[in-house]
């Protein structure tokens, strides 16, 4: 890395994030640290998983962070019945010029909330994750680049699994963080009973970064520098996951890498131009817990998840920091 | 596995409830070596026994003891080791008995990895305790070798979980969960455990366990004997036994095949080589009959030795008579295997010891002693009041001499068991033989009739003058001639077996009774561990004629005798120690030998009592210490305070908490010495004084409100730890700010 993150560039990225917060905070209340980690997840480029009970605000998350970077949105509600082509797109022949003509579907939108994804069927999971993977659509052999900034926001609910298709391993890879809305505390709630409003297009915020405006501060992600004995830091971490009895099996590469960037774009957002190791362990939650299964059998998704938190926040306490 | 049903596993949960049942039976195991020792903890087998049992019958057991109980475990353990050692004045029962307390709180309590490694340890802890007390020492030093090494695989392993934080030990909260596996029923267990047994598995495991264990005991059997420089050991077996001279008769050239063989044959250990003034004739058997190919051991001395044979452990020679002049202490002889069933003998001598009762034949007339058959193994006995004698005494020579002429022709029952007095003076038959013989005897004799000193002295010089040595003998033809006569009517040269029976048949002829004795001559000193060395090429052969009274007197005709059989110069026995490299690996064989190779349990037990009474007396004399260390502080504490003595107190009492203060500074100084020495050289000391800062400003900080001074100087110490070095504000000018933040709390 051998890049500067011109100081400049750093506060002008704070100051940005700090009003993305700000607009969004009008809607969601109460919740500042989800906010937070969403930034850091748009920041570092990043898809979101957020896995939590129907009602909470995910919706109103995603469609708040779209209104405020002037961005579009679009919003897949995920069927059993829904079709890959639903989600990328299709060719149609379009009799005026006698061809073939690309229709894009809704995953051309710079944030895309895909609603219940483990309710599809594999087959259509799969054409949203190679978007995700690629961010690039190829029907009939043509690629289509589905422009940047580009994040997808998933939801799913962890307690109601009748009839669902749960995303296999290699797909949650896929998502930089989990994340739990969670219910708000009383006061916000009852801020949220006096507001009149009732549905997300209701919603009205005024943008307040642009488009280009991100991709710069994605950019700048990169160039946040990261010392060695945090690197190791957070290459302890990665391999206690590997070696811990009670994981099905450790965190992979890529998970690395996601702390990494995850960690970066932490520090940028609060205006650093390096990571510290408080940056590693705060994202190490949100950016592992979805990645580890356990080894044993669980008697529901939330058990097994606060199981696995609780070994993550062991061997984050145990693993020595770079002092 | 691509057809047919697939063979059921145990999931995880079984797996660990199989690991509590398998360290629960190692543990009980570990527990049953007590009952080996004579130590006073039967009731606390007793009881760890039955709770260990209990937790491996109910595995949820455990975790109905609060964490309470579980933190003060391992103190009430040390407490009550502490007060055992106090009131008990040995040493080993207590570390038994808390060998004991530690089986049983790790066996009673839930484990995981490194638990495991300790329970392992703890328990072979006490398996060594008992081999040290009831096996041989041998044994003992290979387990003690092995726990040292198991402790030190502990000790590595707890270190690397220490570093990579990886196996976290159980709370004492987590103490007192039932974990999941320790729900289901045992019986469930076993039903599983049969379904998922896989018969051709455990075949072949016990295949695998029975092939190990026999190997070891055949290694264990065969490694003293075993000589990597020869190669493999079962052809040394096989060449060896054709090789020898040693059996029941020698024909000519026999022994002079042995001469050839460098290897050792047997290690004479001596307690005390003082006094040992010539090099020793080690006489393994005398040859009385003659044959036309040679000499052999007759009928009748067979007789005598079969008829002597007792399964014995100690044996003291018959008709020896008073040793007057005993020399080297205790003598153990380890004879290599294959070298003959006789045992050789330096001379005469008291007692003979084995290392366990087995057949032991002796012929006192002829001083032999030998077992049934020849020894495949080591084989090792010990000699004691040992006279380097060229004497054997056999008093009753001359009586059965006389008796057996008297009566040539019967053979009364008893006859069997003693040899014929006869043969010893029948030699070659036939006139052609007599005519030579005859001839010889007059040239040597001149006619006279001479005691046998003088004879077999004028018979040996007539020897050497007529036949040089030679390991090659070329006879001349002759009709009607025995071999040996007609060497003795040539003027060939010859070896050791040829002039010990060239003077045999002279001695005969001219009327003295006498034998060949075969064994070996000489041998070297191990310079490195004080013994004997005779290798097989050591191997001689020299004659016996019986003086005419009462004993059999060596004569050894062979040119150059002094020398044994070898044709070097001549060697005193100072000169022969052998320093050589391949001495010094023979030394390490003997040094194996004398630890395995037990005569008696006497020196172990002397050596069990001095660790006894070294434990008791360090025990005791450390309570005796306590107990005047107390009485004094009592005293002390009791003599009148005035204000003086109070003073003097007070700043005796600063003056150890200073020092103890200054030691810990110096500890922790060090140890950040250690920490910066430990981490790679190119670690930037100004990284690391940051982030020594901002450790110490950050840890009581947790607690309170960060203080302004400390908003503005944090940020910079975090730049100056992890920012990029380009971007650093100026360091000395930030350490100073932090000195002041904290100074300002």
């Amino acid at each position: 890395m051998s890049d500067f993150a011109p100081a400049a560039e750093v506060a002008t990225t704070r100051a940005a994030l700090e009003r993305l917060k700000a607009n969004m905070r009008v809607t969601i209340k109460g919740k500042d640290d989800v906010i937070e980690q969403t930034l850091v997840c748009l920041l570092a480029g990043g898809h979101l998983l957020i896995e939590d009970l129907p009602g909470v605000g995910k919706t109103t998350l995603a469609y708040s962070l779209a209104r405020s970077m002037d961005c579009a949105f679009s919003r897949i509600q995920f069927t059993s019945d829904l079709l890959p082509t639903d989600v990328t797109g299709v060719s149609i022949y379009d009799e005026t010029v006698k061809e073939f003509v690309f229709k894009p579907g809704p995953v051309f939108a710079s944030v895309v909330l895909a609603d219940e994804i483990n309710r599809a069927t594999p087959k259509t999971q799969s054409a949203l994750l190679e978007v995700m993977d690629r961010s690039k659509v190829t029907v009939d052999g043509e690629a289509h680049a589905v422009g940047a900034p580009f994040m997808v926001v998933a939801t799913q609910n962890p307690v109601d699994y009748e009839g669902t298709f749960p995303l296999p391993e290699s797909q949650m890879d896929r998502f930089l963080m989990r994340l739990q809305m969670g219910y708000p505390q009383p006061g916000d709630e009852m801020e949220i009973l006096r507001s009149p409003r009732t549905g997300y297009d209701a919603i009205a915020l005024n943008p307040v970064v642009t488009r280009s405006e991100v991709l710069k501060m994605q950019a700048l992600v990169g160039k946040v520098f990261v010392e060695d004995t945090v690197l190791d830091y957070i290459l302890k971490i990665i391999t206690a996951t590997r070696t811990e009895a009670e994981f099905k099996a450790g965190v992979s590469v890529r998970g690395g890498l996601a702390l990494r960037v995850a960690a970066q774009a932490r520090a940028l957002m609060l205006g650093r131009d390096f990571v510290i190791p408080e940056d590693v362990q705060l994202m190490a939650g949100a950016v592992l817990a979805h990645r580890l299964s356990l080894g044993r059998q669980t008697s529901d998704a939330l058990e097994e998840r606060r199981t696995v938190l609780a070994a993550l926040r062991r061997i984050i306490g145990a693993v020595p920091v770079p002092e | 596995m691509s057809t047919g049903t697939r063979q059921p596993q145990l999931s995880l949960d079984e797996l660990r409830r199989l690991k509590w049942l398998l360290g629960g039976a190692m543990a009980l195991v570990s527990l049953w070596t007590v009952f080996f020792l004579d130590v006073e903890a039967l009731s606390l087998v007793a009881i760890a026994g039955s709770a260990i049992l209990a937790a491996l019958v109910w595995p949820q057991l455990p975790s109905r003891v609060p964490p309470i109980i579980w933190r003060l475990a391992v103190p009430a353990i040390i407490a009550i080791f502490a007060a055992d050692l106090y009131t008990s004045p040995d040493t080993l029962p207590a570390l038994i008995r808390l060998g004991i307390l530690l089986v049983l709180y790790r066996t009673v309590s839930y484990r995981r990895k490194r638990e495991d490694l300790q329970l392992i340890v703890l328990g072979l802890f006490l398996i060594v305790v008992a081999g040290v007390l009831t096996v041989s020492l041998g044994f003992a030093f290979l387990l003690l070798g092995f726990t040292a090494g198991a402790l030190g695989f502990l000790f590595v392993i707890t270190l690397i979980d220490m570093t990579e934080r990886t196996a976290i030990a159980l709370t004492y909260q987590e103490m007192s969960q039932c974990p999941p596996w320790a729900r289901g029923s045992s019986r469930r267990l076993f039903v599983r455990l049969r379904q998922v047994a896989d018969w051709r598995l455990m075949g072949f495991a016990g295949g695998l366990f029975v092939l190990v264990i026999g190997f070891s005991a055949l290694l264990f059997m065969v490694i003293p004997r075993f000589e990597v420089a020869t190669g493999f050991f079962l052809d040394k077996y096989i060449t060896r036994k054709s090789r020898t001279g040693f059996t029941d008769s020698v024909r000519f050239g026999d022994v002079s095949e042995l001469i050839r063989d460098e290897s050792v044959a047997m290690r004479v250990d001596l307690t005390d080589s003082r006094g040992l003034r010539e090099s020793p004739y080690w006489r393994l058997v005398a040859l009385d009959e003659y044959t036309p190919d040679g000499f052999r051991v007759s009928a009748g001395l067979k007789g005598e030795l079969l008829h002597n044979q007792f399964v014995t452990q100690r044996s003291r020679a018959a008709g020896a008579g008073r040793i007057l002049n005993p020399v080297g202490g205790v003598w153990t002889f380890y004879i290599e295997p294959g070298v003959s069933r006789f045992l050789p003998l330096p001379g005469s001598y008291g007692v003979l010891r084995l290392r366990e009762f087995m057949p032991l034949q002796t012929s006192a007339t002829a001083r032999l002693a030998a077992f049934r058959t020849e020894s495949m193994t080591m084989t090792a006995y010990q000699l004691e009041d040992v006279e380097l004698t060229p004497l054997v005494k056999d008093n009753g020579f001359v009586a059965r001499l006389k008796h057996a002429r008297e009566n040539p022709e019967p053979k009364s029952r008893a006859d069997g068991y003693v040899p014929d007095p006869l043969l010893t003076l029948r030699g070659p038959q036939g006139a052609a033989n007599d005519a030579v013989l005859a001839r010889v005897v007059r040239e040597i004799t001149g006619g006279a009739e001479l005691p046998a000193g003088e004879f077999a002295r004028r018979a040996t010089a007539w020897l050497q003058e007529r036949h040089a040595y030679a390991l090659s003998v070329k006879l001349p033809a002759g009709e009607g001639k025995d071999d040996i006569v007609r060497w003795l009517d040539s003027n060939q040269p010859g070896f050791c077996e040829y002039f010990a029976a060239g003077l045999t048949v002279l001695a005969r002829a001219a009327g003295h009774p006498a034998r060949v004795v075969a064994g070996f001559h000489g041998g070297v000193l191990n310079g490195f561990e004080n013994y004997f060395m005779v290798k097989n090429s050591d191997a001689h052969a020299w004659a016996e004629i019986f003086d005419g009274k009462s004993a059999w007197q060596r004569v050894d005709p062979t040119p150059g005798a002094l020398t044994a059989t070898s044709t070097n110069a001549e060697r005193t026995l100072n000169q022969v120690q052998d320093s050589s490299w391949t001495a010094r690996f023979d030394s390490l064989r003997v040094i194996w030998y004398r630890r395995i190779v037990s005569f008696d349990s006497r020196t172990q037990v002397q050596i069990i009592e001095s660790v006894k009474t070294f434990t008791l007396d360090s025990g005791s004399s450390l309570r005796v210490r306590f107990e005047e260390f107390t009485k004094r502080l009592k005293e002390w504490f009791l003599r009148p305070w005035d204000a003086r003595r109070v003073v003097r107190f007070a700043a005796l009492a600063a003056a150890v908490a200073a020092a103890g203060w200054a030691l810990v500074r110096l500890g922790h100084w060090g140890w950040w010495r250690w920490q910066g020495w430990r981490r790679p050289q190119e670690f930037d000391p100004v990284r690391r004084t940051a982030g020594h800062w901002l450790t110490r400003l950050r840890k009581p900080a947790e607690d309170r409100l960060q203080s302004a001074a400390d908003r503005e100087v944090v940020p910079d110490l975090q730049r100056l730890r992890y920012g990029r070095r380009e971007t650093w504000p100026e360091p000395r000018g930030v350490f100073k700010r932090a000195r002041k933040a904290r100074r300002a709390r």
